[in-house]
């Protein structure tokens, strides 16, 4: 089925399917609610403005999970750029890494997970999040990150094994 | 043999090929080493996914983001039609410009009436059309017949526009209209632009009902023009904006629509030769090479 973006039914129709999915992407790369809603807002109002068309829902999926990824990393970079300014003038150390994080009713561990995810590089972060919170496969994370299959399988692992790290140092796995 | 850790994350991944999927399965039915290692990867996978933000736990944006869309979107689209249908009714602009022009002549007749006392050099003698000439508001005309009696519409349009120059009048006379006057006796010729009465042929009543049709056909392409200048400025507004999101694009380094060759996959791969922090080079196709080794063995 074609997607007109500025069409009303296909508009409704793309938000209802595809809001979960980039809400995810948003929140877990900054991992703040106002940021990621702002963020998700912003790329249906450019999805609706350029008036494309999509061969298909998934395509139009496609598009706006690349354009909120690129909005959270670029949110996540000005803030880390922000922060670190905001530090240089304190000439204090780095606050724990809790600070700008929402807290979410959950478990611990789903606390300490998304804590680590908050530490993993960007690339890592990205890649990781789209594998496992936005149900794609490898092909379908290369399409939207241009970069080959094989690549993507390499970063998701690597960003497993960081995270394995991570978790290992708060003490997640010594049962 | 045993499997390395990329081969088990890509089988646990679900994304691991036919022949070395089924190797896998086999091998971790009597291999103590891989099982426990394989238990450990999914258990980070289990973690991993019990992180996932829940439906419940975004609700509220999902409403509030929609609601602005909504607002601010989709709402637009309905008015955009409605300025369309509005668009149509633009007899209602020309009416209004005709009434414009149709006062603004008579409002030129009439100054030049009052004042056509104070010209000297063209008396109106003809007896007949005197009275007339006082009583209503359109001076009669002199025949041609008589050279000495003219009126006010015998005039040239530059006779009159001398004659406002002289009073102080600032006249701002523009033709936009190329397309040739319906008159069948030509005013532009000997009685338009040459004043000499005796020249022209054409009885100069016919010139004059010329005049009022000109000034109507000229105004109304000039009331056009206006409002094709309001829509170029809108586009151009909408264009600015356009031009505007674009850039903010360009900075922001955002994905351009279904190809996946745009920029920010050409950032993307520039960023993946500038990083190399967690990049070895030669380690990316490693473990990839070392799979394929490893499960041509068992």
């Amino acid at each position: 089925m074609e997607v007109n973006s500025s069409g009303l039914e296909s508009f409704k129709q793309v938000y209802k399917e595809v809001f979960p999915v980039i809400m995810r992407v948003a929140y877990h790369v900054t991992y703040n609610m106002d940021a990621s809603e702002d963020i998700c807002q912003e790329a249906f109002i450019r999805f609706f403005d350029r008036g494309l068309i999509f061969p298909s829902v998934d395509e139009a999926k496609y598009w706006l999970i690349r354009v909120t990824k690129n909005l959270s990393i670029n949110y996540v970079k000005r803030k880390g750029r922000e922060k670190a300014a905001v530090d240089k003038i304190k000439k204090q150390p780095l606050p724990s890494v809790k600070t700008g994080e929402e807290t979410v009713i959950g478990n611990e561990t789903c606390e300490l997970v998304r804590n680590a995810i908050q530490q993993l590089p960007e690339k890592l972060r990205a890649v990781l999040v789209l594998k496992e919170y936005s149900d794609l496969n490898y092909k379908e994370i290369a399409n939207i990150l241009n970069i080959t299959e094989s690549n993507v399988k390499v970063r998701v692992h690597r960003a497993k094994q960081q995270l394995e790290k991570l978790l290992d140092q708060e003490g997640i796995h010594v049962l | 043999m045993c499997f390395d850790d990329q081969v088990l994350s890509t089988y646990i991944d679900g994304e691991l090929a036919e022949p070395w999927k089924t190797q896998v399965e086999e091998h971790l039915l009597h291999c103590a080493t891989c099982k426990s290692r394989y238990d450990q990867l999914q258990d980070l996978e289990t973690d991993i996914k019990s992180a996932r933000l829940r439906e419940d736990e975004f609700s509220v944006q999902r409403e509030r983001v929609w609601q602005y869309l909504e607002k601010h979107c989709v709402s637009s689209v309905k008015e955009k039609i409605i300025e369309k249908r509005f668009t149509f009714k633009a007899p209602v602009v020309f009416a209004a410009a005709a009434a414009f022009v149709i006062l603004f002549a008579a409002g030129i007749y009439f100054t030049a009436r009052v004042k056509s006392s104070d010209i000297p050099e063209i008396p109106v003698i003809s007896s007949d059309n005197k009275a007339t000439a006082e009583k209503t508001l359109i001076p009669v005309v002199a025949t041609d017949a008589s050279p000495v009696e003219r009126s006010m519409r015998d005039l040239t349009i530059e006779e009159i526009l001398q004659l406002l120059d002289e009073r102080g009048f600032e006249v701002d006379l523009r033709l936009k209209s190329v397309e040739p006057l319906k008159v069948n006796s030509p005013i532009t010729g000997s009685n338009f632009m040459n004043p000499v009465p005796g020249f022209s042929e054409s009885p100069a009543l016919e010139g004059v009902d010329a005049i009022p049709v000109m000034t109507l056909e000229s105004a109304e392409p000039v009331e056009e023009t206006e409002t094709a200048e309001a829509e170029a400025e809108a586009e151009a507004e909408d264009a600015g904006i356009d031009t505007e999101a674009d850039m903010e694009a360009d900075t922001e380094q955002e994905a351009q629509p279904a190809v996946p060759d745009s920029e920010a996959g050409e950032v993307e791969a520039a960023e993946e030769e500038s990083v190399p922090e967690d990049s070895v080079p030669s380690a990316e196709e490693e473990p990839e090479a070392s799979a394929s080794d490893d499960t041509e063995s068992p």
